[in-house]
């Protein structure tokens, strides 16, 4: 299905900076209605009933004749759909931005990267994510050790001191996220996190459109070691800044046990610049709604040398002159 | 690579280089104006004949024939080249104490005192300087070995006195110094090359080239590591991120002394030294202005 506008029977769609639906051709703001369901069912555009190539997870994209925006009904309903969803927050424009922010920070990233004819293909994606709960028990206990020095007269005193470290909690862990997708990559999509949870809404349609989305592409049990890693991590981290004032610590127990309580499917927005230079690609990632950018910058060898040759010259120049000048 | 990116290269690289290009440029113009005034220097001729030929007067007689010619070799090359003048004279004289004073009328009876008056009146009666024959350019060196009075005693004048700091006639001093007792020649030596490094500034020298190079060649190198790394993005998740309420539910946190140990060590001091002296500016009995300094032995 896609949304119609009322007022003109355009595509309408979700707009990010405004958080509400607004038809880019009479710029009416939430006019939306659902467009009549394709009555061929799912590889058919409901607006041009032309043919659409839907790869095995899509659940929301742009039909390639007409360009409207397509959320396939059968991939966000019944235990397709979403639990909730985090709406993209941050727009194309701003997005665009950030990438070039970045790659001006990389000097010799070539200059067609931050080219606007090649921003302009940044997609915006929500991606699927299992959101795993978890109660944990940690218990840590160890022998830690305090240094005191002082001065008196010629002499230097040292004073170490013991202490029983004893430490015993329950962490309760919500939402660790495991995104489902194997497009994506997990190290990147593990540095593109956090997102700010507050914002997670009751999943709607109408949050999709205008972007392009995945479902689940496969169980939660599938990837729930991946979370699980995270919360060994986070329980590991909380243990050990609690008894952080320590000089030195020796441990003699420790034990984390997590115990899953439930996993539940969620979207989240992620901006995706897919460039590539010189036959390499040169993927981008953007939090869609912190505008956190994932990517490495690709640098351009022949503008390296010749902005190394450039600064070799002048400062050749310049400290040859200036000692001939002042000595 | 189309025309619109290469445009925007160049205008990338302007904005990126501007700044250093306009030094460079303005620092060649300045190295190379240098460069030709300096070699126009070179060619001005001598503008005193006042004075004699002679620049070593080796009254004490510790140099050889051989070495003699070799210095005063030594001195009209330099002299040629750098236009200033460079006068030794050695000498066996009682230049201290009320007995100096009353046989050779000396104004005081100290060392310090007659040693400078001897060197600046040889240098004005005699008319020395490269450009002209009163306080013309150029330094005289001289060197008493009267036993117990030994010393050697430098007078600057001209541009010569202007350039030199005290530091820079310490510096002069010290290199006579160091061979002095062994070997007078190349303290004599040693005292045209160091008035030489220290007076003839805004003279091209391959070593700066040289240093140039080195060094712009290290920044450009860390310059090309900078430019060239970039990593994904760094971690920027708290570990309590998805801790429901942010913090754990603490059931047990007990930190129980158990015991201490103290150990007690000396404390090693240390200590240091140093040392001091120069010389500066007056005006000689004939009116000229003089620098330099001296140093007893
Ligand atoms: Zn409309
Ligand atoms: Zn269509």
């Amino acid at each position: 299905m896609f949304f119609q506008c009322k007022n003109c029977g355009g595509n309408i769609v979700y707009n990010p900076e405004k958080q509400k639906m607004v038809c880019p051709f009479c710029e009416s703001e939430g006019t939306e209605e659902k467009g009549e369901k394709s009555s061929y069912g799912m590889g058919i555009c409901p607006n041009c009933h032309g043919e659409i190539p839907l790869e095995q997870f899509t659940s929301a994209m742009f039909c390639p004749y007409c360009n409207t925006s397509i959320i396939v009904d059968e991939r966000v309903e019944g235990e397709y759909q979403p639990r909730r969803i985090l709406p993209f927050k941050l727009g194309k424009e701003a997005c665009k931005q950030l990438i070039k922010d970045r790659c001006k920070k990389v000097l010799f990233a070539p200059a067609d990267v931050m080219s606007e004819a090649r921003l302009d293909s940044i997609q915006g994606i929500y991606v699927p994510y299992w959101l795993y709960d978890y109660e944990t028990e940690a218990y840590y206990e160890g022998e830690g050790s305090q240094i005191r020095k002082w001065r008196s007269g010629d002499m230097e005193y040292t004073e170490v001191s013991y202490y029983e470290i004893v430490r015993s909690m329950d962490i309760p862990y919500r939402l660790v996220p495991a995104d489902a997708s194997i497009k994506m990559p997990d190290d990147v999509m593990n540095l593109i996190e956090p997102y700010d949870y507050k914002e997670f809404v009751p999943f709607e349609e109408r949050f999709m459109s205008g972007f392009n989305g995945e479902v689940y592409n496969m169980p939660s049990g599938e990837i729930k070691h991946r979370a699980e890693d995270k919360v060994k991590r986070s329980a590991d981290g909380i243990l050990e800044s609690s008894y952080s004032g320590y000089a030195n610590v020796r441990t003699i127990q420790k034990n984390i046990n997590i115990h899953e309580q439930e996993a539940s499917y969620g979207l989240l927005p992620v901006w995706v610049y897919d460039y590539s230079y010189r036959g390499k690609s040169y993927p981008f990632y953007v939090n869609g709604q912190t505008g956190k950018v994932v990517g490495k910058v690709p640098v351009s060898l022949s503008k390296a040398f010749l902005y190394a040759t450039t600064l070799f010259a002048c400062l050749t120049v310049i400290i040859t002159g200036i000692s001939t000048l002042i000595f | 690579m189309n025309a619109n990116s290469k445009a925007e290269e160049t205008k990338l690289f302007l904005k990126h280089f501007i700044v250093w290009l306009v030094i460079a440029a303005v620092v060649l113009v300045l190295f190379v104006g240098r460069l030709i005034q300096n070699a126009q220097a070179a060619k001005e001729p001598r503008g005193n004949n006042d004075a004699p030929k002679e620049r070593v007067f080796d009254y004490a007689d510790i140099l050889t024939d051989i070495q003699e010619e070799d210095l005063r070799k030594y001195i009209a090359e330099k002299e040629a080249r750098y236009h200033m003048d460079f006068v030794v004279v050695t000498a066996n004289l009682l230049v201290e104490g009320p007995e100096a004073q009353e046989m050779y009328g000396y104004t005081t009876p100290y060392w310090e005192n007659n040693m400078r008056d001897l060197a600046d009146d040889f240098w004005d009666t005699n008319h020395f300087g490269f450009n002209t024959g009163f306080e013309g350019d150029g330094s005289l060196l001289l060197d008493n070995r009267y036993p117990g009075q030994r010393g050697e005693w430098l007078s600057t004048s001209g541009s010569v006195y202007v350039k030199m700091s005290d530091a820079d006639v310490e510096y002069v001093l010290n290199g006579v110094d160091q061979l002095y007792d062994v070997d007078p020649y190349h303290a004599y030596i040693n005292y045209i090359d160091r008035i030489i490094k220290k007076t003839t500034r805004g003279q091209f020298k391959i070593k700066y080239l040289f240093w140039g190079v080195v060094i712009s060649f290290f920044i450009t190198l860390f310059y090309w590591l900078s430019g060239k790394a970039d990593k994904l993005a760094s971690d920027t998740t708290a570990y309590t991120q998805y801790v429901e309420g942010g913090e754990p539910k603490v059931h047990i946190s007990r930190d129980q002394f158990l015991r201490k140990n103290t150990t007690a060590r000396k404390i090693e001091t240390s200590s240091g030294g140093g040392r001091s002296g120069g010389g500066g500016g007056h005006v000689s009995s004939g009116g000229a202005h003089h620098g330099g300094g001296g140093h007893r032995h």
